[in-house]
């Protein structure tokens, strides 16, 4: 298969995401939107890869996704939890070039931060908390990145 | 940024470009965003004569002082211009015009994956069609037509995208 151009991506969804944040859709309430449904997507694929281990805590979660999907979306990644607070870093996120051009448009960084997206369907759909605000730093190809949950 | 440290640039952000990471994230927030009552194409007419801005001035930078005046010099030099990226066949992309309609085939897209999940939510593709938007920017920042909508279809490794023009 093709590889996507990254830069192409980062164009059409970074103006797509800015165009409706100006028609009165921020990110957060589309991303709140879009990880109900990704977290459906999650649903059968997880209970195939995980099994009858399904993480019950989110220090489980974090552990399983770090060594589910490092390799795929990003170099490096650690994360802690406390106070109902997940942080994560990341290098080398394969959506720099959106963060770039987030850059350009007026965004701290992402204006939709994909990880953040990946790590709320997650937690919906093995029912471990709702995201309740997100926080989105980036240095270079380096991000960080903070969850604040709900308490359930 | 120098084209050449560019193009290095992007071979190293394309290795690392999962697609099916990337099709669940745009599929999934297209479909949300259709069941807000915003469907893709609303979302597309939003969307372009922003992308236009951005890309307009770099298509009409390549394109140089042959700026096409009728449509169907449009798709002869769109032909030729989607070529050097790549995001399908370059060989078998084709474009061409007939009554208002603008068909575009492609093969072999990088964003087939995209067409797959499009299909298990419902889509007859990709929720978005990125050549569809492509395209669009490319009408937009040429300004001989308008886009009223376009419609996709999928087989196998195969897409023919219908771009509904109002003629200027």
């Amino acid at each position: 298969m093709r590889e996507i151009n990254p830069f192409y991506g980062a164009i059409f969804f970074g103006t797509i995401l800015s165009t409706l944040d100006k028609m009165g859709l921020n990110p957060p309430l589309i991303s709140r939107q879009a990880s109900g449904v990704l977290s459906q997507l999650f649903d059968g694929p997880a209970k195939q890869v995980l099994g009858a281990k399904r993480p019950s805590t989110v220090e489980e979660l974090m552990t399983q996704i770090e060594k589910l999907k490092t390799s795929r979306t990003s170099e490096k990644s650690e994360h802690s939890f406390s106070n109902g607070v997940i942080t994560m870093k990341f290098v080398d996120c394969m959506y720099l070039p959106l963060n770039g051009y987030g850059k350009s448009i007026g965004y701290k960084a992402c204006p939709m931060c994909a990880q953040a997206l990946l790590l709320s369907a997650s937690l919906k759909a093995l029912n471990l908390g709702g995201v309740k605000d997100i926080q989105l730093e980036n240095s270079e190809n380096t991000c960080v990145l903070k969850l604040k949950l709900a308490e359930k | 940024m120098p084209f050449k440290k560019l193009c290095e640039v992007y071979k190293v952000m394309s290795e690392k470009m999962d697609p099916l990471i990337d099709a669940l994230i745009v599929s999934t927030v297209v479909s949300s965003l259709d069941k807000m009552g915003l469907n893709p194409m609303l979302v597309v007419r939003q969307a372009t004569p922003v992308v236009a801005l951005v890309v307009g001035p770099v298509i009409k930078q390549a394109i140089g002082q042959n700026l096409p005046t009728t449509l169907e010099e449009l798709c002869k030099i769109g032909e030729e211009m989607l070529k050097p990226s790549q995001t399908a066949d370059p060989d078998r992309t084709t474009l061409s015009y007939s009554n208002g309609v603008i068909t575009m085939n492609t093969v072999d897209c990088a964003y087939l994956t995209m067409a797959g999940l499009g299909k298990s939510l419902g889509y007859p593709a990709c929720p978005l069609c990125m050549q569809g938007v492509m395209l669009s920017t490319y009408i937009k920042a040429v300004n001989l037509a308008e886009v009223e909508n376009f419609q996709m279809e999928n087989k196998g490794d195969a897409c023919v995208i219908k771009v509904k023009l109002i003629e200027k």
